[in-house]
């Protein structure tokens, strides 16, 4: 019984500690019906190997997450107007991944056209701002092909970029009356 | 030049949940939901009635105790604690961020923000120095400083707000061929438009001039001493200590600073430094690494080399990335931080984020006088249907905030400074606030408390 409850209490400090950065990872990567499911499968895999768990898990509850969102996503392709207007871009190839509504169109086909892991390397980076340690931890992977992998996917999203857009520059004005 | 960080930051930038934290109460129920429907799958004894929702609950009481654990995992493996072995004992601090006016709430984003600054601010002790988050506020330093005095420069160094520096920019920066900009754009000199005129993100941003950490140390420390005046912000020379591409002092330094400092192939490493004396420099090298290891470079008084300013407000390129990049200036300050006043952030008369500030009667004086001499010096570069607007850049602890440009055709003799001025252009609402507040504080948009 004093294990059960040991146990309980180590399962909701990493429930409190990682729930919002899983949710964050889960949200900007599944529909929004879809996060509550994926965030309790999730977290009952890391109920089962609560015992294993290192001194990080976060990375690990990625990778679990990702497993999770994938097998949902198998079970029910979601796709919307973005997703078709770019699987025409890119030449007929449909892709699982919706681009958010916030990014360019150019760097949206960009990554479209990227692979699944190639792009998931990136969105660890950019979205979860995890170093490559611990995005090869979330993969699956040795850091040093997480790296490479890294490399690969820049190079073929700046080579994606045909024509980048000049961001507006700054300027200094006299105040308002 | 690399491109991880512009095509990192663009990526970000497209963030569609920037910040995860709970936003309401149905994201706390969606919580405690799936923390009972996990519960139960686990078959788990039954939970005990709660008045309040779990999280609500445990939340605080668990970032106190994330704090604590993390700190003394840290010390507990940070190499010989409070024992002083071979007289290398680690401190560890413990700060917990507080909301300020400015910030009223400490986010995922505010807090990345306020431990990347710090961690800026740090590498000029050297290596060694780690910042980690404990829990939703809590923030640890620990490295390789035993006496006190040492703690007092740490924490001041990590609680303190620093101050901001305005540049006129194209008179005061160099180009490799250790001229200024401004000397060059007449004769429309390729390095001298480029760093001028900027890229993609700018003047004064990356891809725009920029050079390595080492060959702006290595344009600077040639520059000739000037003589002390108050319009520069550092008296003294600054000391920096390279260790050579592929050198046993790099991996040295590369083992302990990890992965976010690894040098790119081929480049020095910076070892120590920027120092105010070579005991300094020398001081807390990396085990292993003596002085005779490193190449040692002196900038003069008169010379300071700036970071580039971030590609955005939520992508913070540290020192000892292989992407960052610096620019050398004369060290000739035109106004400094404490001579504008209340500076918030609003828009413009077209709805764009800006951030508007105001002077004091010494600032608005030298305002008004640089900013008439970057007009007149837009309108004279620019000729034969060439437009080269000119620069005034805003700085902070050694990294470019931004470099607004000003039009020489709305102000050609320019700006009235009485009604204050505006930085426009560039901003989304989040980077305006950023700004505001970095101008009004000098530095860390949290507050912060020594816990211990």
């Amino acid at each position: 019984m004093g294990r059960e409850v040991d146990r309980r209490g180590a399962f909701e400090e990493l429930f409190a500690t990682h729930y919002w950065a899983v949710r964050g990872y889960v949200q900007r990567r599944s529909p929004a019906e879809a996060v509550e499911d994926v965030m309790a499968e999730t977290f009952l895999v890391a109920w089962r190997r609560l015992d294993s768990l290192g001194d990080d898990p976060l990375p690990w509850l990625f990778g679990v997450a990702r497993r999770v969102m994938a097998n949902a996503q198998r079970a029910e392709r979601r796709r919307g107007a973005l997703a078709e207007r770019l699987r025409d871009l890119v030449g007929g190839q449909a892709s699982p991944w919706e681009p958010p509504a916030g990014m360019s169109d150019e760097l949206a086909v960009a990554m479209v056209k990227l692979s699944p892991q190639e792009r998931e390397a990136l969105l660890l980076v950019a979205w979860e701002g995890l170093d490559g340690a611990r995005a090869a931890r979330a993969v699956g992977c040795t850091p040093a092909a997480f790296r490479a992998r890294l490399h690969r996917a820049r190079r073929h999203v700046v080579a994606a970029l045909a024509d980048p857009a000049i961001a507006p520059e700054s300027s200094i004005a006299g105040g308002s009356p | 030049m690399t491109t991880e960080e512009r095509v990192i930051a663009e990526i970000a930038e497209a963030n569609p949940v920037p910040d995860a934290a709970p936003s309401s109460a149905q994201d706390r129920a969606e919580a405690e939901r799936v923390l009972q429907r996990v519960l139960a799958d686990a078959g788990s004894a039954p939970p005990p009635r709660r008045s309040r929702p779990l999280l609500g609950i445990l939340a605080p009481v668990l970032s106190l105790l994330v704090v604590v654990v993390v700190a003394a995992v840290i010390l507990r493996t940070g190499g010989s604690s409070t024992s002083g072995e071979r007289g290398t004992s680690r401190l560890s601090i413990t700060l917990r961020a507080e909301p300020t006016p400015q910030t009223p709430r400490i986010t995922k984003g505010a807090m990345s923000r306020e431990i990347a600054l710090m961690r800026r601010r740090l590498a000029t002790l050297g290596h060694g120095f780690t910042v980690q988050q404990a829990g939703a506020t809590g923030i640890v330093v620990t490295g390789p400083a035993s006496r006190d005095s040492e703690r007092a420069r740490v924490t001041r160094l990590v609680a303190v707000s620093a101050q901001l520096l305005f540049y006129d920019w194209e008179v005061n920066v160099l180009t490799p061929n250790g001229k200024t900009a401004a000397a060059q754009l007449a004769a429309q000199s390729r390095s001298a438009i480029s760093v001028s005129q900027g890229g993609r993100y700018g003047a004064g941003g990356l891809g725009a001039g920029g050079m390595s950490l080492y060959d702006a140390v290595k344009l600077a420390s040639k520059q000739a001493p000037l003589p002390l005046s108050e319009t520069q912000s550092r008296k003294g020379p600054s000391y920096y200590l390279f260790g050579a591409p592929g050198s046993a002092a790099c991996a040295a330094v590369a083992k302990i600073d990890g992965a976010a400092h690894q040098q790119s192939e081929g480049q020095h490493c910076l070892i120590n430094g920027p120092d105010s004396s070579l005991t300094d420099l020398y001081s807390g090298l990396p085990a292993g690494v003596t002085k005779a290891d490193g190449h040692m470079l002196r900038v003069p008084q008169g010379t300071v080399v700036l970071q580039a300013a971030n590609p955005s407000a939520s992508v913070q390129i540290q020192p000892g990335s292989p992407d960052a990049e610096f620019f050398v200036l004369r060290d000739h300050v035109a106004l400094f931080g404490s001579e504008i006043t209340n500076p918030l952030p609003s828009t413009d008369s077209t709805g764009q984020p800006d951030v508007q500030f105001g002077f004091n009667g010494k600032g608005q004086a030298a305002f008004e006088r640089v900013t008439k001499a970057v007009s007149h010096r837009g309108a004279n570069v620019s000729v034969a249907g060439a437009e080269f607007n000119q620069h005034f850049a805003v700085a902070l602890d050694g990294q470019l905030l931004t470099v607004p440009q000003i039009d020489f055709h709305q102000y050609p003799d320019g700006i009235i400074g009485a009604r204050g001025a505006d930085i426009t252009g560039g901003l989304n609402p989040q980077s305006a606030r950023d700004l505001a507040t970095e101008l009004r504080y000098g530095a860390l948009p949290l507050a912060v408390t020594v816990v211990r």
